[in-house]
């Protein structure tokens, strides 16, 4: 469920990219021409797979986020983030007659690793088109792609995910467990506006393991990954300031997905929701009356000076769960055409007086003070 | 020097305030040597700032398109490279610093019907390399870029362009690719923030790279692919992906590349500007010497008060050093102007020859001007040096003798004649070092140099000889030759001055002449065909595009035909000569043309063939392949190898040489092959141009009416007779040839000033002598005919001198410097009008110049001449 964070960045992508940015100039461009509209998400459809884990080029923009915690035999933790976002220019794919490289989808993705023994965070961008093979996302066999970093499916059930960096690499082998749909049943409201919602699923708690690489160095890796696909043509409602959102993957194999989509005035909106699913797979949907999340700490960056939440407190009565939220480290913040955190944690609780802790990752967005939306 | 040896130093002001007086009592002539110099450095400095620009301008278009790029992928195959490879690039070498081009050069009818090249882009690859489309104006965003991607035929022009050619957002261009005419969309103008990059910006349109291969009809194909190599193991790792058709090279070698393709087409320009420097010397020489000739009283009288020597070489120095500032300044600002006009010149020829530059306007930098100012003074402190030593060492009162400096020059004269046989031999032996292009000018302006020396002893020995004939003149016949004589210091540099202007004249015209002639011919006997069909050519000279397949397949059938020749053609790359069992490694562009069919039906001159038969049958059955001269010339390479090899699509091929032809179309060299192993090698079965012979029974212009009819309204195809495309081709050579015929006449007005200025001095110095004349009963129109009687003897002996000279001018360039500088051989054709029109050039020049002196001196009145004794 992640996030206007996709418009923000593609807003950005031309605007404030460092690379861009390297001779100061400006392009005038012409008012473009009408477009047809982009479909938009007002109820729920019918998710299938594995049709839906491809692109929907119907609507505007999508994103496939692979996020997980992994651990060498000896307990060095990593973090991983590999994310592939997808922005339509104009609804549907053009017309192949002409050049292979014509094309109205713009793929770019985030890969970012976290070496929590020496406290650093790898995040490196890349941008590409979706046309003449350069980077696209399909179903059936299950690819994601851009350039040489991709999610595959290499034999049913069965992911590969490679990304590569200046001092990292990824070579991860997923299990696919099955998706959760979130919201009402996969139709995820964002916003009392029409349309102001999304489709969205999760994979949770895929076993994983491969390899990861700092700097040269190979580390052998297991733990588990979490997978999130949304797609959406929403528009925030202007009050929207950023989001919190948190996927928990608790040591009993459960779950929890949770996300507060914060106001200017610091509250968090009603449509902001939840999901738990227990290790057997059995789904029950939070509401935001159903879930409290204190923050305890606050963290500010010295790079970008940005303050983000560094540890929360969740109380979920129903559940009967309490539990601490912590970053495994502070520095990871994504400082790449757009600002935002999104990083490892740790949690340690209670549900139903028994002791459980587990790991997950959170996204932090809307903090950054010179962004406004 | 100390004050124990002089006299206390005394203040120079007195002195300045003299030479203040003399400069506005003699203002023309100091006027005339301040313009002398001017010229000179202009002509320097405009062909230094309009080849400056020539080359800016690619080399600027060149880095907007390279941009930050370390390397590139260079496609051997003419369709360019598949765009797979830069597919494999990312995904397994996992190199993403690297940005596919998809570029070539279209015709723009809307923005000043300019060759202009069309760069197709991948934004989403560019921000490591280029950075024009930076930070966004903050409001229209994302959306520009969805019109740019997503519509076909959407392009971005700089700012400056746009407002130049009035074109605003959402007007629609048409783009002329060799006649096929593509409407595009203006959705985007850029404005770097930095002028260079704005100047880059204005002969290129950008487009998406999807547009790109839409437009320039390269479908799966790339141009090239720049890449930013940052660890070694990074080239390995393409070079490991590359196929045979793609090489890799450094950004810095292409430059190169191109700096190397003209480097000789710009020096032969800066050798003749220099020449008009040369001549502006001999201005400045004449100017101060005769200051100081004129002064020698003066000084004389100064020096018994007490004016150190230093002091006079100070005061003349000084003069000279003005008048080189001045005269520089002024030239500098002339240069400019001029470039102005003659950059579209040098730009032209380069188009025709080389490659498309657009220049939209003359950058000026400082460091040109510098140069053009440091030339101009330094030499005009040079040529005043001989003339401020040598009043500085005549005694005072030697220098009160008028005649001492000529006594001195009569003594000269043996050793004169001895400089320049010594002069000339190093000449002679620096053209036959045969050491590049550089020392074969030395070594022509060591013979020009020598024979301005030669000068006085020719003109003293003419002068005798002279004498008999004009005595028959009476009175006024005998003195003239001997006035001549008796100054000979100063009437022997304006006849050296009018003889090397002049010569320059003949040499270049006769180099010009035997030039066309040649071309003429060589036009006449390789254009054998009747009827030429070509697509419109995006330069004169050069063909881009190909005929439409459909139109190909229609003229071979078309009736009436005898014969029909077909020829493509693309860029390859020499790299091998092998002599035997001899390699001779070599890196070499040439252009490589497929034929199928001989156009000149077997009349085409050959410099050589194999066993001294007709080398097209041999090529036909493709056993081999011929080569142009220039491509051994310009190699420094004088017998034919025995066979070359060529980089191609498959890896590098080796065939056997059959002939060497003359082919004046380029200076990059050509190599002509046959058609089935070309398309077989190269793989492209396009046609660009096309020959057709008609039978020998039907009327020549009904089948080209029909032909034409037959493809009315369609702008991609040209059909020709023979005589339009001849004449089309020597238009271009005398385009060619205008820049030189430009500076050929800057030289001569530069000449003409100097002998004006000379001449003028001399006649207005002997104004007491012409008193006395007048006094004794001389009539003005006597003296009228004495003044002009002097200047034409001086420019009958500057034409009589420079016969000669021209004609040696004219063997050094064409068997020396075209022969190196383009390695096109020429025959020479001796034209008289060559010579008499130089001879009338030198005449009149001077009788002009005799014109002025000879009013203002029949208007002296005999008392006031007199006035002084």
């Amino acid at each position: 469920m992640k996030r206007w964070l996709i418009s923000l960045v593609l807003g950005l992508f031309i605007m404030g990219s460092p690379a861009w940015a390297m001779e100061q100039g400006t392009v005038e461009w012409a008012t473009p021409t009408e477009v047809p509209e982009f479909q938009k998400a007002t109820a729920p459809i019918k998710l299938s797979f594995p049709k839906d884990f491809g692109s929907h080029e119907d609507y505007q923009t999508e994103w496939w986020y692979y996020t997980g915690n992994l651990e060498t035999d000896s307990g060095r933790p990593f973090g991983y983030e590999l994310t592939l976002f997808r922005r339509g220019l104009t609804p549907g794919l053009p017309d192949q007659q002409g050049s292979a490289w014509r094309s109205n989808q713009v793929y770019f993705s985030h890969f970012t690793l976290s070496d929590i023994e020496n406290q650093q965070f790898y995040p490196v961008e890349r941008f590409n088109r979706g046309a003449a093979e350069l980077a696209g996302a399909q179903a059936n066999p299950y690819r994601i792609w851009l350039d040489d970093w991709s999610v595959e499916e290499e034999q049913p059930g069965q992911l590969q995910l490679h990304a590569q960096g200046l001092d990292t690499e990824l070579n991860l082998q997923l299990s696919l467990t099955k998706p959760i749909l979130q919201g009402n049943q996969g139709y995820s409201v964002k916003g009392p506006e029409p349309g102001n919602a999304s489709y969205y699923y999760s994979i949770v708690q895929q076993p994983t393991q491969g390899t990861v690489a700092v700097k040269g160095e190979s580390f052998d890796v297991e733990g588990v990954s979490w997978t999130d696909h949304e797609f959406s043509t929403s528009a925030l409602s202007k009050r929207a300031q950023g989001w919190d959102w948190f996927s928990l993957e608790l040591g009993d194999g459960s779950a929890l997905m949770l996300f507060g989509l914060r106001l200017q005035d610091g509250s968090i909106t009603l449509e902001s929701h939840g999901t738990y699913v227990t290790a057997d797979g059995k789904v029950s949907h939070l509401k935001r009356e159903d879930y409290q999340i204190k923050v305890l700490d606050r963290w500010t960056s010295p790079k970008s000076r940005t303050q983000y939440p560094s540890k929360w407190a969740i109380t979920i009565p129903s559940l009967d769960l309490e539990m601490q939220v912590a970053p495994m480290m502070n520095n990871q913040e994504l400082l790449l055409s757009t600002t935002y955190w999104e990083g490892a944690v740790s949690i340690a609780g209670t549900q139903s007086q028994q002791p459980i802790q587990g790991k997950g990752y959170v996204e932090l967005t809307g903090y950054d003070r010179n962004l406004n939306l | 020097m100390t004050a124990v040896l002089e006299p206390p130093q005394s203040s120079n002001r007195p002195l300045w305030r003299m030479a203040w007086r003399r400069f506005q009592q003699r203002s023309l002539q100091y006027l005339l040597c301040l313009l002398g110099v001017a010229l000179g450095v202009a002509m320097l400095v405009s062909i230094d700032l309009a080849n400056g620009s020539a080359q800016t301008a690619f080399e600027l278009s060149t880095d907007a398109i390279a941009g930050r790029a370390t390397h590139q992928i260079e496609s051997i195959a003419p369709a360019g490279i598949d765009e797979s490879v830069y597919l494999q690039i990312r995904q397994q070498a996992g190199l993403t610093k690297t940005a596919p081009i998809v570029d070539g050069y279209v015709l723009a009818p809307d923005l000043g019907n300019q060759p202009i090249r069309l760069v197709g882009v991948d934004l989403f690859s560019e921000p490591p390399f280029r950075n024009y489309f930076a930070p966004e104006n903050q409001t229209v965003g994302l959306a520009g870029l969805q019109t740019f991607l997503t519509e076909p035929n959407t392009v971005v022009l700089s700012t400056d362009v746009a407002r130049r050619y009035q074109v605003d957002l959402g007007d629609t261009l048409t783009l002329d690719l060799a006649g096929r005419l593509v409407p595009v969309k203006l959705v985007g103008k850029v404005q770097p923030e930095s002028t260079t990059t704005q100047r880059a910006l204005s002969s290129l349109i950008f487009t998406d790279i999807a547009t790109a291969q839409e437009i320039l009809q390269m479908d799966g194909h790339l141009s090239h692919i720049d890449l930013i190599a940052e660890a070694e193991g990074d080239l390995d790792a393409i070079s490991s992906l590359l196929p045979e058709d793609a090489r890799l090279e450094t950004a810095a070698a292409q430059k190169n590349a191109v700096r190397q393709m003209t480097a000789a087409f710009r020096l032969n320009l800066t050798a003749l500007s220099l020449l008009a420097l040369v001549v502006g010397m001999f201005l400045i020489y004449n100017t101060v010497t005769f200051s100081v000739v004129q002064r020698r009283p003066l000084f004389g009288v100064l020096r018994c008060l007490g004016t150190t020597p230093r002091q006079l070489f100070t005061l003349i120095m000084g003069e000279t050093a003005i008048l080189g500032i001045l005269g520089s300044a002024l030239g500098l600002g002339l240069g400019i102007v001029l470039a102005r006009s003659i950059v579209g010149l040098i730009t032209q020829t380069i188009n025709d020859f080389y490659f498309v530059v657009s220049v939209q306007q003359v950058a000026i930098p400082p460091v040109l001007l510098m140069k053009g100012m440091l030339i101009g003074i330094s030499s005009a402190l040079l040529a005043a040096l001989v003339p401020a030593i040598e009043a500085m060492r005549t005694s005072p009162q030697t220098i009160l003798q008028r005649s001492s400096l000529e006594n001195k020059v009569q003594k000269l004269l043996p050793w004169l004649f001895l400089s320049w046989v010594v002069i000339t031999l190093i000449g002679i032996g620096l053209l036959r070092l045969n050491a590049g292009l550089v020392i074969a000018f030395a070594g022509l302006f060591a013979i020009i140099l020598g024979s301005a020396l030669l000068t006085p002893p020719v003109t003293a020995a003419l002068m005798k000889l002279v004498q008999p004939l004009t005595q028959s003149l009476g009175v006024l016949g005998r003195l003239a030759p001997r006035d001549i004589v008796r100054s000979l210091s100063r009437t022997s540099v304006a006849i050296a001055a009018l003889m090397v202007a002049v010569s320059v004249i003949v040499g270049v015209s006769i180099m010009v002449g035997s030039f066309r002639v040649t071309v003429v011919q060589w036009l006449d006997q390789t254009l054998q065909a009747d009827i030429y069909v070509t697509p419109p050519s995006t330069t004169a000279n050069r063909v881009l595009g190909q005929l439409d397949p459909t139109v190909v397949a229609e003229m071979k059938r078309w009736p009436g035909l005898d014969d029909v020749v077909t020829y493509n053609d693309t860029d390859a790359t020499v790299t091998a000569f092998t002599y035997g069992d001899e390699t001779l490694e070599i890196e070499r562009s040439i252009k490589l043309i497929s034929a199928e069919g001989d156009v000149s039906h077997g009349q085409r001159p050959y410099s050589w063939r194999q066993d001294s038969i007709d080398p097209w049958p041999a090529l036909d059955r493709g056993e081999g392949v011929i080569v142009s001269e220039a491509l051994l010339l310009k190699a420094n390479l004088s017998d034919p190898p025995t066979s070359i090899t060529i980089d191609s699509p498959q890896g590098p091929q080796t065939f056997p040489v059959l002939a060497v032809f003359y082919d004046y179309s380029s200076d990059q060299g050509t190599v002509i092959l046959d058609n089935d192993p070309f398309i077989q090698i190269w793989g492209d079965e396009g046609i660009a141009s096309m020959g057709l012979f008609t039978a020998p029974d039907l009327d020549l212009d009904t089948v080209v009416e029909d032909l034409r009819e037959r493809y009315q309204g369609r702008t991609d195809v040209v059909v020709q007779s023979t005589r339009s495309l001849r004449d089309g081709s020597l238009e271009i050579f005398d385009r060619t040839f205008a820049i030189t015929q430009a500076l050929r006449l800057l030289a001569v007005i530069v000449a003409f000033i100097g002998v004006l200025s000379a001449l003028m001095s001399l006649q207005l110095e002997r104004t007491r002598e012409i008193g006395i004349l007048r006094a004794t009963g001389m009539t003005p129109q006597q003296l009228w005919w004495m003044t002009l009687l002097e200047t034409g003897l001086m420019g009958n002996v500057a034409g009589f001198l420079a016969m000669p000279l021209g004609y040696v001018l004219a063997w050094i360039l064409i068997y020396v410097i075209n022969v190196r500088s383009f390695g096109w051989t020429l025959q020479m054709q001796l034209n008289p009008s060559y010579f008499w029109q130089a001879w009338l050039v030198a005449i009149v020049a001077a009788l002009l110049a005799g014109i002025y002196p000879a009013w203002r001196l029949s208007r002296v009145t005999v008392a006031s001449a007199i006035r002084e004794e």
